[in-house]
């Protein structure tokens, strides 16, 4: 099955291709009203290229795959050897097995000939006897019903071309003459043409790969010669079938079609605008009225109207053009394995339609085994060899499967319902349009706010720039398959206002472009732009910077861990995304910090860490911060066991925020987790505390002292002094002070050698200080 | 003639027949289309191939650079001619019309894969072939060679993917979903090929295992029989007879006088075999999962890939003119016949 994403308002239900159904998962609630964007649960997916449909359902069978598409046919059988797998149901928004032409090429360029073999289309019958077995629903119309009222019935292919052999023949008789064909046969033959016999060449992938697509090719075979029109069925490779319907030499093909959730393909198949090199119109339809109506169906900003021109082009393809004759549309059986939490496999709906449309994008993100609450590995596949994970250029529903792990939209559907509003903002904070003045005219501003703090695989932060560029790029410049369309139509300028917020100016606006400006996939800007060639698949090519990565750099929740084998992939979860699960990360089991100490106490802070598996972290770092009438950072030490600990030195007397911060690395990322809580230091009673520096000297964790209005300072103390403070000769470090509260403690801290009256921040200086004279002596 | 003049002599001959091979590729599919479009340059199919992917903005960016830098835009005879030439005796063959990437790089990383399955496959059913041959040609007419020649006939008619499916089915699928365990894997990841590690090495052998006892059942047969049929003949000889009327024998005599003497069509057959190593077995690829160079030349063949497939041609005729002029060279040392120019 081909797969579009057909204008960028589409991108977010890139998922829908495998289908399902489920009610979303309640536990999951707490985490807010789109819970289900946290995650990944999952360890890792991997990705074998296993062409051979049936050694994928042995594969399944025996364990290997976690899950596997499974034609109805072999339904029973799946059930049989799997008892334990999950069989989910769905229909998908697509129009599958349909007979497409070329309408230029002879001899299917005649209208007569294609409402012939139109005539010839008995829907019922090839969704009964076909390998489908009956799952699947009629499909009679352009617009696939799933698309509800986007679907014209008074386009029905059922009503216009009913299944009539006869009927059909009187058309072929229309334009061609009975004749007799070399090899003696009857024929029908074209006198245009000098009386040349009409064959019609059909193109359809192998019955190995697709049994349904080769079953219908035969079905119109012997139906079309039944009647004497001669038909010859070739054998193709996905990729020669891509070739030979994109170069305009196909005359016939047999393929299915996935959209988005509205149906703007017809302005990309169907305008002729899109006859051009790299172009969707395979179809090669031309004609000025569709053009007008395609253009009034895309750039009205009223949904209504938007509507009765896509009702009216369907009219008009139905009737006088037939670009491809509609079959059925899928109900998807997927089988799942056993041991996958049911729940955690999020479907996406389209109401009215009761039954689910596919997996939601958010279904990777939740998926999960019943018996471990992180972890684990999900074994898909590909089920063509990968051409290419570019984003800008892939071309398989198989690839995107991979892709779009890796890349999140900006803002993608609701799984509850597809079209319901507001969308689930996942990178887009906000989205605004307004009517401005610019450059002398009016135009229509599209100010896209993005959250801060978002990172690419690599740590780079997401930025405007990110947004800004992968539009002029892929959109503007490289004209690219998944990236340049009709949202560009109206672009006077874009540009970056700051680090998360970028402006698009346009001309004019219709209800499509606020969906493609705001379900839009950012490409990283700083790998791509130091590609040699920016269409290079990233996949198989080392990050530019990065030693370690691939170039295929995204945000999402899965990352390419290195770079892709000839026929394996494998993505492990990111660490780094956005929302990452707020469970999945190293863990406080147990916290010891004193809630009140005495002025000038040292004493201990301990934590014990676990990883998000439970297991204890041994190889975390641990950073404690102290801020009161000083702030203070120390580095806890590991001493076994997950526990880390930290002296603290004596402290003024006041309130402090102790934070916490515990950091473990996790493959070639880290996770984090903070813990903040308050301590109380009291005031001194009786004589004055003595010089407390000792303790900070004979454990030299401190690496970083922070004192309010001055930049922090790194130390490193050599360990093991024997510290004598009257031996000592205290410097003055040279300390840029700026803040006023600091200069009286700093000024203390030049006579710091009457310890009885040593301020905390005088201790830190000295410490400073001796550590600046210690490494002055050393040399 | 000494062993010498013959080695160069054949040398002289084998590299004539290469260029002649390679000049007939280069008239065949870049000239004669274009002479059978009366001159019409349009028709190079290479150039129409290239115009096709200039469609697809994948590859805009370089479109114009090749044509450059092949001289695709210079006269077919003789610029273009001589620099496919040139070109191929250093096996440049230019960029893959349809990955964009050099060809030589898409060849070099399913070499390995190719290689490392179809070298086996090739050299174990000739080895077991030679064992069996002369087994049953020394047993001639009994139960033993009656059985053997039964299985070797069985085994030519088997298709080699036929066999791989059973053994998978039998030997992999069930114990697993029986007995939950693997005789044989199931071709789910194709291994990296290389020696790392152990266990890594481990997995290649285990992973190929199905497909090199698919091959060795069903392309041994035909070896067997044509072994054992070159052994009976040669048996049939007076030498044999006045050996054997000597006293010498059996084994000896077939040890001494016979193997000597079959060796020679056995190293040709071998010789015209190992090109078909570049070619691989597309079928075994695709069940098997196997990312080799043959499911690569049907993509290319698929999608008028016209550098991969002149790639694919040259390095194949390269090799049968490399493993002929070494069989030549061993039949020098293995067959006197030829040292003294019989």
């Amino acid at each position: 099955m081909r797969y579009v994403t057909v204008g960028l308002a589409t991108v977010s239900i890139i998922a829908i291709l495998l289908l399902g159904i489920a009610s979303p998962v309640e536990a999951q609630r707490e985490l807010g009203e789109h819970w289900y964007r946290y995650g990944p649960y999952l360890d890792r997916i991997t990705y074998p290229v296993m062409k051979d449909y049936t050694m994928r359902l042995l594969a399944f069978e025996a364990g290997e795959l976690s899950l596997v598409g499974v034609l109805p046919a072999h339904l029973d059988r799946i059930r049989t050897n799997r008892p334990d797998a999950h069989i989910i149901f769905t229909i998908g928004i697509n129009s599958l097995g349909s007979l497409h032409f070329n309408v230029r090429l002879w001899p299917v360029k005649y209208y007569e000939l294609r409402a012939a073999l139109a005539h010839l289309w008995n829907r019922d019958k090839i969704i009964a006897e076909s390998p489908l077995r009956g799952l699947a629903v009629k499909c009679p119309t352009i617009v696939p019903p799933t698309h509800g009222a986007w679907a014209n019935w008074e386009a029905d292919f059922e009503k216009l071309y009913p299944y009539d052999p006869e009927k059909a023949r009187r058309l072929l008789a229309s334009i061609f003459t009975p004749c007799t064909g070399p090899d003696g046969r009857p024929a029908w033959c074209d006198p245009r043409e000098g009386g040349r016999v009409v064959e019609i060449e059909i193109l359809s992938l192998p019955e190995a790969t697709s049994p349904v697509y080769w079953w219908i090719a035969m079905y119109i075979k012997a139906e079309a010669e039944a009647i004497g029109l001669r038909v010859t069925v070739r054998a193709v490779s996905s990729r020669e079938l891509d070739a030979a319907t994109t170069a305009g030499v196909a005359q016939a093909w047999i393929i299915g079609w996935s959209f988005g959730r509205f149906p703007t393909f017809l302005w990309y198949f169907f305008h002729s605008r899109e006859i051009r090199p790299g172009g969707w119109n395979e179809w090669f339809v031309n004609d000025s009225r569709v053009d007008a109506l395609l253009d009034e169906f895309y750039f009205t900003r009223d949904m209504t109207k938007a509507m009765e021109a896509a009702h009216k082009v369907q009219l008009i393809l139905a009737k006088e053009i037939i670009p491809w004759i509609p079959s059925y549309t899928s109900v998807g059986i997927t089988a799942f394995d056993g041991k996958i939490d049911r729940d955690s496999i999020i479907l996406a709906y389209a109401p009215p339609l009761k039954d689910p449309v596919g997996l939601s994008v958010f279904w990777w993100n939740n998926v999960r085994y019943k018996d471990m609450k992180f972890g684990g590995t999900l074994r898909y596949f590909h089920t063509v060899d990968i051409t290419t994970y570019h984003p800008a250029t892939y071309l398989w529903a198989s690839e995107a499967d991979a892709i779009f792990r890796m890349y999140m939209a900006t803002m993608v559907t609701r799984p509850e319902n597809i079209y319901a509003e507001p969308r689930v903002p996942m990178f887009m904070e906000s989205f605004r349009i307004d009517e401005v003045e610019y450059r002398g005219s009016k135009v229509f501003r599209f100010t896209i706010k993005l959250f801060e703090g978002i990172r690419w695989h690599d740590g780079v932060e997401v930025t405007a720039e990110d947004y800004v560029y992968t539009i002029k790029k892929f959109g503007l410049e490289l004209k690219t398959r998944r990236y340049y369309g009709p949202y560009l139509d109206h672009l006077v300028e874009i540009k970056v206002v700051d680090k998360t917020t970028a402006e698009v100016y346009l001309k004019d606006y219709g209800w499509v472009d606020p969906y493609s400006y705001t379900e839009f996939v950012m490409l990283p800007k700083h790998v791509f732009e130091r590609l040699t060639n920016p269409l290079e698949d990233p996949s198989t090519l080392p990050h530019p910077t990065v030693p370690g990565l691939p170039a295929m750099i995204g945000q999402g929740p899965y990352a390419l861990a290195k770079i892709r084998e000839i026929a394996y992939a494998e993505l492990v979860w990111n660490p780094w995304y956005f929302y990452r699960h707020p469970e999945r990360t190293v863990k406080f089991a147990a916290v010891a910090v004193p809630t009140t100490v005495g002025e000038g106490t040292s004493f201990k802070i301990q934590v014990t860490l676990e990883d998000y598996l439970g297991a204890r972290a041994t190889n975390a770092s641990v950073t404690v911060k102290l801020v009161g009438p000083v702030t203070l950072t120390f580095t806890a030490t590991h001493i076994g066991e997950g526990v880390y600990e930290a002296t603290v030195p004596g402290l003024k007397a006041g309130t402090y925020a102790v934070e916490i911060y515990a950091e473990q690395p996790v493959m070639k990322w880290s996770v984090d987790n903070k813990y903040t809580t308050t301590l109380t230091v009291t005031a001194a009673v009786g004589p004055g505390v003595g010089p407390i520096v000792g303790p900070v000297i004979e454990r030299p964790p401190a690496v970083v002292i922070e004192i309010p209005g001055m930049p922090p300072l790194a130390i490193a103390p050599p360990p093991m002094i024997t510290f004598a403070a009257p031996e000592v000769k205290i410097t003055t470090p040279a300390i840029a002070l700026t803040s006023a509260e600091a200069v009286p403690e700093a000024t203390q801290a030049v006579g710091a050698v009457a310890p009885a009256t040593l301020s905390y921040g005088a201790i830190a200086i000295s410490v400073v200080a001796l550590g600046i004279s210690v490494a002055i002596r050393r040399r | 003639m000494g062993a010498g003049a013959f080695i160069a002599k054949t040398g002289i001959r084998l590299l004539g027949t290469y260029v002649i091979v390679l000049m007939v590729y280069f008239i065949a599919i870049r000239v004669l289309p274009v002479v059978a479009a009366g001159g019409n340059m349009a028709a190079d199919p290479l150039l129409a191939s290239l115009r096709r992917t200039a469609e697809d903005p994948r590859f805009s960016l370089w479109i114009g650079e090749t044509i450059k830098r092949f001289g695709l835009d210079r006269p077919l005879i003789p610029d273009q001619l001589m620099m496919y030439l040139r070109n191929v005796i250093v096996f440049e063959f230019g960029i893959s019309v349809y990955t964009q990437k050099p060809v030589m790089n898409e060849i070099a990383i399913r070499l390995p894969y190719t290689l490392s399955f179809y070298t086996i496959t090739t050299i174990l059913p000739i080895v077991l072939g030679f064992y069996l041959g002369i087994t049953a040609a020394k047993n001639r007419g009994k139960p033993l060679d009656t059985a053997i020649i039964q299985a070797s006939i069985f085994s030519n008619m088997l298709p080699g993917w036929l066999v791989l499916l059973i053994i998978y089915y039998t030997l992999a699928y069930l114990p697993k979903v029986m007995f939950n365990t693997y005789i044989f894997p199931l071709p789910v990841r194709a291994p990296e090929i290389g020696i790392r590690d152990w266990d890594q090495f481990r997995y290649l052998l285990w992973y190929m295992s199905p497909m090199l006892l698919a091959a060795l059942i069903a392309w041994s047969g035909g070896w067997i029989y044509y072994i054992r049929q070159l052994v009976v003949s040669e048996m049939g000889q007076d030498y044999v007879t006045t050996a054997l009327a000597k006293g010498l024998d059996e084994k000896s005599t077939l040890r001494k006088h016979v193997i000597p003497n079959v060796r020679p069509p056995i190293v040709i057959s071998l010789a015209y075999a190992i090109p078909g190593i570049f070619g691989g077995a597309i079928i075994f690829e695709i069940i098997s999962n196997w990312p080799g160079i043959a499911y690569f030349s049907y993509q290319a063949l698929l999608n008028w890939d016209f550098p991969v497939m002149s790639a694919f041609f040259t390095i194949s005729a390269f090799l049968t003119v490399v493993s002929l002029f070494v069989a030549e060279l061993v039949l020098v040392a293995i067959d006197p016949r030829i040292r003294t120019g019989g």
